[in-house]
């Protein structure tokens, strides 16, 4: 009797994703009701989750073997999207090539190129499998991601480089890397962070100041501030859905896209704001699981990949909004506004449920 | 140890397990431990002191109810500039729509070291525009930039009765009757404390909640008459090319009320656009010549001579005096304009030849110091009129207690020499003669017309009784008699009296060669006077032997005499 293929896929971690987008909505709706200009954002963000569920499904039926076999296809296309978008890449903000727009949309490219990246890595770390990878694995996959990440930066975008980073160290440190090579990188970089900082753009060296010391710039800092202001003030219950002076007065900037979490803590309080991150550890839960059930040391690592993609962003995000971390323009995954952060973010998914949906069979 | 993939795995999820508790326990302490601290500080957000849009100032209209001054919508455009990512081009797209120099505009979406300074982060960028430029500057769609609506003050008749109408500038100083009536004029701006958006924009709830919105400002009715205003201002612009005058006054006065019904003085300026001139250094035009700069007003000032005389009862149209062509008295002789000797003289004969002799007699022989600055004084000279007109001038009389008093001012005052006066003065003093001896203080706001529907009319006041009703019937008759002798300020059919003036202009140590001010008060019809007409020109340019006041002021006073008995509907006697 042939097996049905959705006999593995995860239902519960699809659950999780589509609670978190319901906040997510819901929240978008709450933050720019004031806003003419934004008030369809609620309803985009709808579109784009039914876009990304359909993205999922199909990427979910793709054998990720299969891509496996095309990583240098995927490495090359990677490095081909990365490129068009510092050739043709768009902002609003001056002299910046981070989107590109297709039909009135912006995406993203460097979030879709770094799945492609993933993948291409996790069968190059993986081709010594079951043995962990040496040292040319190594060298070849810090060059190959290193590039990819310099030519992010160069967009400028720091934020999404150092995501690149951490993708690429969970990976290796998975694949049961010699830990010796890694801590070698990693110290290399922390010796180097310190020279590299005066040579960084402007903007970047003056978020990273603003960090160490809050009164060198009060309109950057006023942002934060008020992200603090209106996170403290919502105390454990909030002060209801739509209901938060800070945002619905218009107090707190980018409440819809950067800044949601703040909005969430305002009107929902510790006890909402709490109960999303049990929504994200539970998504955490349900990703170990399938990591730990793969079929392969390939599938293993690609949803280590999408794990740290997640959850990169995620504490990137709710470190801003609570001043521990530089301010960097990373959305929180399934809730921030924003359309092709979110349908990439189910990809991802879909990447998962593919390895999920061909587990090592634990029943006979 | 950390060899399989699952420890390694393990390892990873213990890190963001970690680094989730560390945002755990900002968030507990944040919303659980310092909760209070950031309520406060969220309500002190919302409350905060705003202020609604301004209301706009009073209108201002003619006596008939004509619009003279009103206000159009028009917004200052402003920019958050620290939001702005390339001044170079939104200064590019900013310039021509608000007509400023791109470098300008740019200049102002900069970061600046005094914004780094005192941490402003605002900047103007222009004041004023109108709605259409204002509709277009909203559709660029920039988020940093401010639309504040606010008003502007239109002049419907452009630069018709400048001087009277006058302006407020931006720091609440300026000129005429808005200057004067500003707390009436001006709109109550509301400020208050209360619950504000982060746009700094009071909540709906908030503003209709609170009773005392903006208080529009108050409309005024002026005395002025629109169409009078307008024909004797074109008189006077055609009399200063025809006498190749550098400036001039005509003041229509009714005596009975002290209204004034056009008040024309040159040079003047546009009052729209007073900034300009305040740039070019040109100040000085705001100076209203009928009420802020003062003459010597030479022979009209007999009037006054002759009135003291009269009315102390030192002289009566018996009195006479051999007229010898010269006095002598503290220090200085006295002539006659012509230098010659007329000989027996009574009242009328002074009045009639303009003599300095006599006048100077009169004051020195008849009235003496005491006397004659008595009277100098109750016909107001020296002191304000008190006319709802910012910038009055008070005139300069010498007292005989005054730190350099000179004893020859007795005998040259009498003939308006060494003493300074404003048009204003001179015509409300000649219109107590017409108004039987009561003195009515000028005015120009005949009515306040409040936002609730009040309104108040504002009576006429008699500003003092310098003269009996006897002496002034008898100064009028006097004064006819001069007229009867100067065709050039005839009008046939009406009876007038006045009194022209010569005057020399005081200059750096003496009186400027050969340069005059002539000038002419008359009113009419005798025996009920209802209009006072004082005409002045500044620096005729005629021919010298044409310079005086018989010459220049006269026909000019008869010309707009003439016209005005007929636009006021006053009918001539029946011979």
């Amino acid at each position: 009797m042939r097996k049905s293929p959705w006999r593995y896929f995860d239902w519960k971690l699809l659950l999780i994703a589509l609670a978190l987008t319901v906040i997510g909505v819901a929240m978008i709706y709450s933050a720019t009701r004031g806003s003419e200009d934004l008030v369809d954002s609620w309803r985009k963000q709808v579109i784009y989750a039914a876009v990304g569920l359909a993205l999922m499904f199909l990427t979910s039926l793709i054998n990720y073997r299969l891509l496996e076999s095309l990583q240098w296809p995927l490495y090359i296309l990677t490095l081909a999207t990365l490129g068009l978008t510092l050739l043709f890449g768009e902002s609003e903000i001056g002299d910046v090539r981070r989107f590109i727009f297709v039909g009135g949309i912006s995406i993203q490219p460097a979030f879709p190129a770094l799945l492609m990246l993933g993948i291409s890595q996790a069968s190059l770390l993986s081709r010594n499998a079951p043995n962990p990878p040496g040292v040319q694995e190594f060298v070849l996959s810090l060059l190959t991601s290193g590039l990819a990440a310099f030519l992010v930066y160069q967009q400028p975008n720091l934020s999404t480089a150092t995501l690149y980073g951490a993708v690429w160290a969970a990976l290796v440190f998975t694949s049961g890397m010699n830990l010796g090579y890694l801590g070698g990188v990693g110290l290399g970089g922390a010796l180097t962070v310190p020279l590299l900082l005066p040579h960084l753009p402007l903007y970047m060296q003056n978020r990273i100041y603003n960090f160490l010391e809050p009164t060198r710039d009060p309109w950057a800092q006023f942002n934060l501030d008020q992200a603090l202001i209106s996170i403290g003030s919502g105390k454990l219950w909030g002060k209801g859905f739509a209901s938060g002076t800070q945002s619905q007065l218009h107090f707190l900037r980018v409440r819809h896209t950067d800044f949601i979490f703040s909005v969430i803590c305002e009107e929902l309080g510790f006890v909402g704001a709490a109960l999303m991150l049990g929504l994200f550890g539970l998504l955490l839960w349900r990703l170990l699981r399938i990591a730990a059930n793969a079929g392969d040391a390939t599938g293993q690592l690609i949803v280590v990949g999408v794990m740290t993609y997640i959850f990169y962003q995620l504490i990137v995000n709710l470190g801003m909004n609570l001043s521990l971390l530089p301010v960097a323009g990373l959305p929180l995954p399934f809730i921030s506004s924003g359309g092709s952060a979110l349908v990439v973010a189910y990809i991802g998914l879909g990447l998962v449920q593919s390895v999920s949906m061909r587990q090592k069979p634990l029943e006979f | 140890m950390l060899r399989g993939p699952e420890s390694r795995l393990r390892l990873i999820t213990m890190l963001i397990v970690a680094v989730t508790l560390l945002i755990v326990a900002q968030l507990v302490r944040l919303q659980v431990l310092e909760h209070a601290n950031h309520q406060a500080a969220a309500q002190e957000l919302v409350r905060r002191q705003y202020s609604l849009p301004d209301p706009p100032w009073g209108c201002i209209r003619d006596r008939n109810g004509d619009l003279l001054v009103g206000n159009a919508p028009r917004y200052d455009v402003g920019a958050e500039f620290r939001r702005v990512a390339d001044p170079a081009e939104a200064a590019a797209l900013l310039a021509p729509l608000l007509n400023r120099p791109v470098v300008k505009v740019q200049e102002d979406l900069t970061l600046q070291p005094e914004d780094e300074e005192y941490g402003f982060g605002w900047h103007l960028l222009a004041r004023q525009v109108s709605p259409e430029t204002a509709e277009k500057l909203e559709e660029l769609w920039l988020p940093w930039l401010t639309l504040t609506p606010t008003w502007e003050r239109c002049y419907a008749e452009g630069a018709l009765a400048a001087h009277i109408l006058g302006f407020v500038n931006e720091d609440g100083l300026g000129y005429g009757v808005q200057a004067y009536q500003r707390r009436f004029l001006q709109g109550q701006r509301v400020v208050r404390v209360g619950d504000v958006s982060g746009d700094a924009q009071p909540l709906a709830g908030e503003v209709a909640s609170e009773q005392g919105l903006p208080y529009p400002g108050t409309d005024l009715r002026l005395t002025l008459d629109r169409t009078i205003q307008a024909y004797v201002e074109g008189e006077l612009d055609k009399a200063l090319l025809d006498y190749d005058a550098q400036g001039g006054v005509i003041l229509v006065l009714d005596p009975r009320t002290g209204e004034i019904l056009a008040a024309a003085a040159r040079p003047s300026y546009e009052p729209t656009r007073y900034a300009d001139y305040a740039e070019e250094g040109l100040e000085a035009l705001f100076q209203d010549p009928a009420i802020s700069q003062t003459y010597e007003p030479g022979s009209v000032f007999k009037v006054v001579t002759v009135a003291a005389a009269l009315d102390s009862g030192r002289a009566d149209l018996n009195w006479s005096y051999q007229d010898r062509g010269m006095l002598e008295y503290g220090g200085v002789v006295v002539r006659n304009w012509d230098r010659a000797a007329y000989g027996q003289q009574n009242l009328a004969g002074l009045l009639v030849n303009s003599l300095n002799v006599g006048a100077a007699k009169l004051s020195t022989q008849v009235l003496g110091l005491e006397q004659f600055y008595r009277y100098v004084r109750a016909f107001g000279f020296g002191q304000p009129t008190g006319v709802e007109l910012a910038g009055e001038a008070a005139g300069l009389v010498h007292m005989p207690l005054d730190w350099n008093w000179e004893d020859s001012f007795l005998a040259t005052n009498s003939f308006g020499q060494g003493i300074a006066v404003t048009p204003l003065q001179m015509a409300t003093a000649v219109a107590a003669i017409a108004n039987d001896g009561v003195m009515m203080q000028p005015h120009i706001v005949a009515e306040r017309l409040y936002p609730d529907g009040r309104s108040i009319v504002i009576p006429p006041r008699p500003a003092g009784r310098p003269i009996t009703a006897e002496t002034a019937r008898t100064l009028s008759e006097l004064l006819a008699q001069v007229v009867d002798e100067m065709p050039q300020a005839q009008v046939p059919g009406y009876r007038i009296a006045g009194k022209t003036g010569t005057a020399q202009i005081p200059g750096w140590g003496g009186y400027e060669q050969d340069q005059v001010i002539t000038s002419f008060v008359g009113f009419g019809p005798l025996p009920d006077p209802q209009l006072l007409i004082l005409v002045k020109l500044d620096r005729p340019g005629v021919p010298v032997a044409m310079r005086w006041g018989t010459q220049t002021a006269a026909p000019l006073f008869q010309k707009v005499a003439t016209r005005l008995f007929v636009l006021l509907g006053i009918p001539p006697a029946a011979d």
